[in-house]
């Protein structure tokens, strides 16, 4: 079982991992601190972020899963190709998400009273408000990271990603696929590292949930 | 009157962003008007005047063009793609539909279970990829124990079984995203005034909690079943179904622009649109 050829199939594997997690890592790069600052930016009610937010609204109901194969499908398939499809049918949920929270953020009374004392719209931001938050952000960057890593290995499964040599774990799950009579290690393996990475973003993701979001008591 | 509207704003605003994408990313050809005078030009013309025109025109032009009712290439050659997306728009309605009957069977079960384990459950699941998923279960199915062989004419067969992959796939989320509007309504304090005024349980549940529930319900059903219709080319990909998500596949891979164009304009009117209804049924039912 463990000849050579095995011994590749598993360097591949932890490849795809670390290069499913490196583009997962720059698309937060790229995505959160835009989305952030988007949100920071349109938080007050006037015409310019209703028509902002009306556009956006427009992007998240559009169906998800075609925008993106047919925006990384039509565009060619590159890394940055990619990369822009998922900044497309990502950033508008994640801008609307954290608009909630900046807003709020900005209503707190220590805010209000570093505003009276003179502070500047960047010491507010930097000091008084991302530190507020941090869970919020760590919450949205872990599922950003699990969407990220599922829309990259449904674009290699489906054969519509970039470079065919690219060992990605969507790659490597449509190549098992035709070996899973004779070789099923070659399509179960990729499956279950996709599984456990995935399974691990959900668990650390709520469990962040539940310590912001402490329930009241249950009446029935 | 505010079903027009909203409809009418939301039609005036996918215009606006398709053309902000088009231009973008997809670099249609800019000359729209030889496309629309040459009736004669056949697809591979309108290839190749895909790749000839890229950015001639600018942006605003392209708009102007939006509103002058010359939608590009895909109003162009609009007979040819309605034709062939509504042949294959029956087939993806039908496995919608399916699919969120058998997820709400699946929720509805998951209910009568016991909540702490089906909740561990539900985690698992939503962990599970479709792409290992809808494979394993064309395996299983359809090579290893050929209770329903590939490229078979059983068609019926093919689609039960995609509906219960998706159905398989989805009734988790739901069954969790229900559950925890459930528990939002149960930490209410009515409830706990309901209890004090003696009512039972049962009753508290079904006349009380459950009509509070309602609106989520109704909006989360139509949601999961727009989602079926949007994820719908892996699954069709995969179960070998000639829908409209093998259809988008096909002109993908083929750079059928035009086509490709024709079905995101159309799945996203027909998307805002539902939403759009949804959204004013929850507010009918929500009181």
């Amino acid at each position: 079982m463990f000849n050579s050829s095995f011994v590749s199939f598993t360097l591949k594997l932890l490849e795809g991992v670390l290069y499913s997690i490196s583009l997962g890592g720059k698309c937060l790069v790229l995505c959160l601190p835009f989305s952030l600052f988007c949100a920071f930016l349109f938080k007050k009610e006037n015409l310019v972020t209703k028509s902002f937010l009306s556009i956006l609204d427009v992007v998240i109901a559009l169906p998800n899963q075609l925008l993106l194969l047919s925006i990384a499908g039509v565009s060619g398939g590159s890394i940055g190709a990619i990369l822009i499809s998922i900044f497309i049918t990502q950033v508008p949920g994640l801008i609307r998400h954290l608009r909630v929270y900046v807003i709020q953020a900005h209503s707190y009374e220590y805010v209000e009273a570093a505003r009276a004392l003179g502070a500047s719209r960047l010491r507010l931001f930097f000091v008084h408000i991302i530190p507020r938050l941090f869970l919020p952000l760590s919450i949205s960057a872990l599922s950003l990271l699990k969407r990220v890593i599922l829309s990259e290995s449904l674009l290699m499964f489906l054969g519509l990603g970039f470079d065919p040599l690219t060992p990605s774990l969507g790659r490597l799950l449509s190549e098992g696929r035709s070996y899973l009579f004779l070789s099923p290690e070659r399509f179960l393996l990729p499956a279950l590292l996709l599984f456990l990475l995935l399974y691990i973003l959900q668990s650390v993701c709520d469990r962040f949930s539940s310590l912001f979001d402490p329930k009241g008591v249950r009446y029935l | 009157m505010r079903l027009i509207r909203g409809i009418a704003y939301y039609f005036v605003s996918i215009l606006l962003v398709f053309t902000f994408i088009r231009e973008l990313v997809w670099k249609l050809p800019g000359s729209i008007a030889d496309l629309i005078s040459d009736s004669e030009t056949n697809l591979q013309d309108l290839k190749t005047i895909s790749n000839t025109h890229l950015g001639q025109e600018s942006f605003f032009s392209e708009l102007l063009n939006f509103f002058t009712f010359n939608w590009g290439t895909s109003l162009a050659y609009k007979e040819r793609n309605l034709s062939i997306i509504w042949k294959h728009l029956h087939l993806t309605l039908y496995l919608s539909v399916l699919s969120l009957f058998l997820s709400l069977l699946l929720v509805l079960f998951m209910f009568y279970q016991d909540k702490k384990k089906m909740r561990q459950l539900a985690n698992i699941f939503l962990s599970l990829p479709a792409l290992v998923i809808f494979p394993l279960f064309v395996w299983v199915f359809c090579e290893f124990t050929s209770y329903c062989p590939a490229g078979s004419e059983n068609i019926k067969m093919m689609l039960l079984l995609a509906a219960f992959a998706q159905a398989l796939l989805v009734a988790p989320r739901f069954f969790r995203e229900l559950e925890a509007e459930v528990d939002h309504v149960l930490r209410q304090r009515f409830v706990l005034i309901l209890r004090a005024k003696g009512l039972s349980k049962k009753r508290i549940l079904w006349m009380h909690v459950l009509t509070n529930v309602f609106p989520a319900f109704l909006s989360l059903s139509l949601l999961t079943w727009l989602g079926f219709i949007s994820g719908s080319i892996l699954v069709e990909a995969l179960f070998d179904l000639p829908g409209v998500g093998a259809l988008t596949l096909e002109a993908l891979r083929g750079r059928d622009l035009p086509l490709v164009y024709s079905l995101l304009l159309l799945l996203g009117v027909f998307h805002l649109s539902s939403l759009q209804i949804s959204y004013l049924l929850k507010r009918k039912v929500d009181v």
